[in-house]
């Protein structure tokens, strides 16, 4: 490796995870938004208009310079008619089956520890799975 | 013609190749001698950069809207800019898979051109491509697909 890629390869190794992806975020959606404004044959001025904003404000966002709240994500997302985060709550249903044979004590197990298993799943005992089973089917991490 | 400068591999991935280019008088890239500034190392911008180097050669590529036109006299040399700062990198953008780094600072005038630092940092990276251009014509220099520059490492 040469000398001047060993010192960006340093350098990039202090820069936090955090600012890596905030940067990578903001090219994500200045690209997103920069091929939707081209499918809509829509201009920078006419998408500034859109949303309140002066032209360098889209300039700075297709730059990916624009550090976006969520309100103006939200508004641009309803502009542009496209969800620009696509971020759910990942929430794990469990079929359950009455407690009345131990068959079906077995399943609940089985579909229990495979929920858990997707990694959101509030963990539960044992014990505490019975009394789990009877009440409702449902996990929400 | 007597070689000016090496050019020298910064960053590589499946979207890009990211080089820089050290003039051949110096112990040290365009590239280090910028990173090497006490103020651009603390400018809160500088690891937007560094990261947006890497995300360009990785993931993205090399995307027009990144950069901004910045020569007055030539349209090619352009720069990675901070957005809430002055930090400014001038660099060559010849392909979306290839990217040419040269110097950079932190820009306090109106115009890179009111500051002798910034000017002359463009002024290298103008002479640069002139070089680059004639040995590209020549053949002694060959750019892949992918953006690797192959032939003669000094121009």
């Amino acid at each position: 490796m040469s000398s001047v890629k060993n010192k960006f390869q340093e350098l990039l190794k202090q820069v936090p995870d955090e600012v890596k992806l905030y940067v990578q975020m903001q090219g994500d959606i200045a690209i997103r938004v920069g091929e939707i404004i081209k499918e809509k044959q829509w201009t920078q001025k006419s998408l500034a208009e859109k949303m309140g904003w002066n032209e360098s404000q889209v300039t700075r966002l297709l730059a990916g310079h624009e550090n976006l709240t969520l309100k103006t994500i939200a508004k641009l997302s309803v502009v542009l008619e496209e969800n620009l985060i696509q971020t759910q709550p990942r929430v794990v249903y469990i079929p359950l089956f009455p407690l009345d044979t131990p068959a079906n004590a077995a399943l609940n197990l089985g579909a229990l520890r495979a929920a858990s298993s997707v990694g959101n799943f509030f963990p539960l005992s044992t014990n505490k799975v019975t009394g789990f089973i009877k009440t409702e089917a449902k996990a929400v991490a | 013609m007597n070689s000016k400068y090496k050019i020298e591999l910064l960053a590589e991935g499946p979207k890009a190749h990211i080089y820089t280019i050290r003039n051949l008088d110096s112990e040290i890239s365009e590239f280090e001698r910028f990173a090497d500034e006490e103020d651009v190392r603390y400018d809160p911008g500088f690891q937007e950069i560094l990261a947006r180097i890497d995300d360009m050669a990785n993931r993205l590529g090399c995307i027009d809207s990144f950069f901004r036109n910045e020569s007055a006299r030539d349209n090619a040399i352009c720069a990675l800019f901070a957005p809430d700062g002055k930090l400014r990198l001038y660099c060559i953008k010849m392909r979306f898979t290839l990217l040419i780094i040269g110097g950079g600072g932190i820009k306090n005038t109106r115009t890179y051109q009111e500051d002798p630092h910034l000017d002359s940092c463009v002024t290298l990276l103008e002479d640069f491509w002139k070089r680059f251009a004639l040995y590209e014509d020549n053949g002694e220099i060959e750019i892949s697909s992918d953006g690797k520059i192959t032939g003669k490492d000094k121009i």
